[in-house]
């Protein structure tokens, strides 16, 4: 089976899990009154007292399986994720709240893979020494902390105390200057960081970076714990295979059989957790944007199931869901790629 | 002609088949009209403890049979039911307090067992010897156990972090057990009728308004927002902990057994149709998952509890039936499960006296991990306000209380720090202590690892 064959499969298997992810919020939606139901699909603050109307366009009285052809089409046509209580379109909201998600993750990512393979490697190469000792401690500390809890105290010592790194977004004096109605503020990107640098404004960049520093360690340090676990795991495997003991028999030094043959071949499978990661991340971000109150999806989402406010959190459930099966697919057609044998075998 | 059955098999049968039907009488007798029996602590959770009990009874069943189909082929499995006994026990005291209730309950399990023993028809099984005879084979037949069990505490004694996991397990089911007597229950009671709520100190409440109070002697851990007691939160949190953990992580395993083994052993369509759901569930995060779940629970009635046991457990199920299906695709082509079927064993008893045996220790493991991991789950949608109803003693309700004092004042500004440093560290223990196990177990109990 060539690459292209491979990757075509894994793309035509990942779309019946997507529409089966979908079956499945359908049904359980199902489970709530019509009227409740209705409220999924109001688009503006007029339709909320016309919901018989909503139920009738959007066939909600009909057989199930008309309810849910009318569903998914709103959803893919329409992009009709229904309007949170305080009256906004969730898919707005959304997409409004994006920027300061992807921003965290796209600075907690690089240091999750950093630490995680670095630190695995190590302490796969140093069985039982004090850096496999020490990376054991994090990875045990990373799957038993809370990270609420992990972001309290982060807060308490860093904000509350030290006064160094502050929550939110961004500072008083940022959101000012980039609300202001002369302000020459320009959103490029929607990420701070990089607007402020392309916009010239380099206490926005200090300030912005200051705000991310507490929810991008609790994030970072709590998904690497697992990262950690599993390179040194297929460290471990890879050390004992019999291409080492050749190796070594050959006559090579220790640093390069560990760099050059074990470690090329304990990478790869440390990579398949990355999908998980995924996974870790999009529950991170809820619960990290919720404590430092970043105003991400996340945070949204949360805020939005405290008030038991359901359209938000189907929304986001649903973003979610897609970006776990793409990022996985990503993964695999990766995984595929460096690695031969998957394709072929 | 009687046949000849091993004796401890014969004990252990009679006693698992006669607590697994006392627990299902109890547990559906609690689902159906709530809970029925009298206690000194008053009614608590009876519906997800009659859940429990039907969950318990119907393993400890399926364990009787599998028993009775041949015996423990190896010690684990019967370390696994009278774990299972004592975990119902256990769970019986948790739910029910010291009353006398409980103490009636487990003595009345010990009779039932002790009558189904010395009554005339069970006698064959003791083949007409004596006692002392009965006991020499009971010791002949254990032996080997016993000789795996002494292998498996010497592996224990060498696993320094797999003690220090026990425990802290221990540790914290004395603290749930003897709660009452830790934190005396009587001013929560009188406040809300329910000891696992936290009780308010309406005193300082009128004193010093909702602002946390430093430990004192009233309050040795201090008080939180609304003049909470934190002690009384953190003692009784660990009744709260291990009944989600117990309840959610059994649950799961329990049906994510069930389920896998019933699908990968008979293949065909059920099993591509379970093994799609699973991908349809694992399509999701989980924790968001379990939290939209909620969302939708509570709204339809459910008791805010009971939605974040239900959805935990509706999240994790798929990863158990995963495991052992995996696990049975893998041992199904062995050569002796192949030959237990052509010597004409029962489908039954080849999932159970061949299939589970060898695959219940990587089930064991991720048990272990699970119970810390639903239990953080937990505590996270205790965070967001959709976990344990306001007021309830959950851990993680008592750290969201704390969010809004985290700066303590000007001059001293972590003067706050006990209202999450010292609920945080419950929670961190208690999730790190089945941690601790879970990875020691993975090097005790693999038996490919074991004897390395």
């Amino acid at each position: 089976m060539g690459l292209r064959t491979y990757i075509l499969r894994r793309i035509i298997l990942a779309i019946p899990v997507l529409f089966g992810a979908a079956l499945f919020v359908f049904a359980v939606i199902q489970f709530l009154p019509v009227t409740l139901r209705a409220t999924l699909y109001v688009t503006n603050e007029k339709q909320i007292s016309r919901l018989d109307e909503i139920a009738k366009l959007y066939h909600l009285t009909d057989p199930v399986y008309v309810q849910f052809y009318y569903w998914l089409r709103a959803l893919l046509l329409e992009r009709n994720l229904g309007t949170d209580s305080l009256g906004q379109p969730v898919y707005e909201a959304i997409m409004k709240r994006m920027p300061t998600t992807v921003e965290i993750v796209m600075y907690a990512s690089p240091i999750i893979v950093a630490i995680g393979l670095t630190l695995g490697v190590l302490s796969g190469a140093n069985k039982d020494k004090l850096i496999d000792q020490a990376s054991r401690v994090l990875a045990i500390m990373g799957t038993s902390l809370p990270s609420f809890w992990f972001g309290i105290v982060l807060l308490s010592i860093f904000y509350a105390g030290l006064q160094w790194f502050p929550p939110q977004r961004v500072g008083i004096e940022a959101q000012k200057f980039i609300g202001m109605a002369n302000s020459s503020w320009r959103w490029y990107t929607g990420l701070v960081t990089i607007d402020a640098l392309i916009n010239g404004q380099l206490w926005i960049f200090v300030d912005s970076i200051r705000h991310l520093v507490l929810p991008v360690t609790v994030l970072s340090l709590l998904n690497s714990a697992v990262m950690v676990r599993v390179t040194r795991s297929s460290m471990l495997e890879a050390l004992s295979k019999d291409y080492i003991t050749a190796a070594k028999a050959k006559g090579l030094t220790r640093k390069e059989v560990i760099n050059k043959h074990a470690r090329r071949n304990a990478l790869i499978p440390a990579m398949t957790i990355s999908g998980l990661m995924v996974a870790g991340l999009l529950t991170g971000v809820t619960i990290t944007e919720t404590v430092f109150n970043m105003g991400g999806i996340g945070q949204y989402a949360a805020r939005s199931a405290t008030r038991i406010d359901i359209p938000p959190v189907i929304g986001y459930t649903i973003m979610s869901a897609v970006v776990f099966v793409i990022s996985n697919l990503i993964v695999d057609i990766l995984y595929a790629y460096i690695d031969p044998r998957i394709r072929l075998g | 002609m009687v046949e000849e059955r091993p004796l401890g098999t014969t004990l252990l049968t009679l006693l698992e088949a006669t607590v697994g039907l006392i627990e299902i009488n109890l547990g559906i007798l609690m689902l159906l009209v709530g809970n029925p029996l009298p206690t000194v602590l008053g009614p608590i959770d009876a519906f997800s403890t009659g859940i429990l009990l039907v969950f318990l009874s119907i393993m400890s069943l399926f364990t009787a049979y599998s028993l009775w189909a041949g015996g423990p082929t190896n010690w684990i499995q019967a370390v696994l039911v009278l774990v299972i006994d004592a975990i119902a026990k256990i769970m019986l005291v948790v739910t029910y307090g010291t009353s006398w209730i409980a103490l009636a309950a487990t003595l009345e399990l010990d009779l039932i067992a002790l009558y189904y023993l010395t009554r005339p028809s069970t006698t064959p099984f003791f083949g007409g010897d004596g006692v002392r005879s009965v006991l020499e084979k009971f010791r002949i037949e254990m032996q080997p156990r016993i000789k795996e069990l002494r292998f498996t505490f010497r592996l224990v004694r060498k696993s320094p972090l797999s003690i220090v996991g026990a425990a802290i397990i221990i540790f914290y089911v004395l603290i749930a057990i003897f709660a009452p007597y830790l934190a005396d229950p009587t001013a929560a009671i009188a406040q809300t009728g329910d000891p696992n709520m936290m009780w308010k100190d309406n005193e300082l409440l009128r004193l010093s308004s909702v602002q946390p109070q430093l430990p004192s002697v009233n309050h040795p851990f201090g008080t939180m927002e609304g003049q909470y007691d934190i002690y009384y939160g953190c003692i009784w949190g660990a009744r709260q902990a291990l009944r989600i953990g117990l309840y959610v992580a059994g649950g799961s395993m329990l049906i994510g057994l069930a389920i896998g083994v019933f699908a990968s052993y008979y293949g065909g369509w059920i099993d591509e149709v379970l093994m799609r759901f699973t991908d349809i569930i694992f399509a999701f995060p989980g924790l968001i998952l379990s939290m939209t779940l909620v969302v939708i629970l509570v709204p339809l009635g459910f008791n805010r509890l009971d939605a974040v046991m239900l959805s935990l457990t509706i999240v994790g199920w798929p990863g158990y039936s995963r495991l052992i299906r995996g696990e049975i695709l893998r041992i199904k082509n062995e050569d002796y499960v192949e030959a237990a079927k052509s010597v004409g064993c029962s489908d039954l008893r080849v999932i159970y006296k061949h299939i589970l045996p060898n695959s219940i220790y990587p089930i064991l493991i991720v048990f272990t991990l699970d119970i810390g991991t639903v239990v953080l789950g937990a505590a996270a949608l205790s965070f967001l306000g959709i976990g344990a109803p306001p007021g309830y003693a959950d851990w993680g309700q008592i750290i969201a209380l704390s969010m809004n004092w985290i700066y303590g004042s000007p001059s001293n500004p972590f003067g706050n720090w006990y209202t999450f440093v010292i609920p945080g560290l419950f929670i961190s223990m208690f999730v790190m202590g089945w941690n601790l196990l879970g990875d020691a177990l993975r090097d005790i109990l693999d038996p490919t690892m074991r004897r390395k």
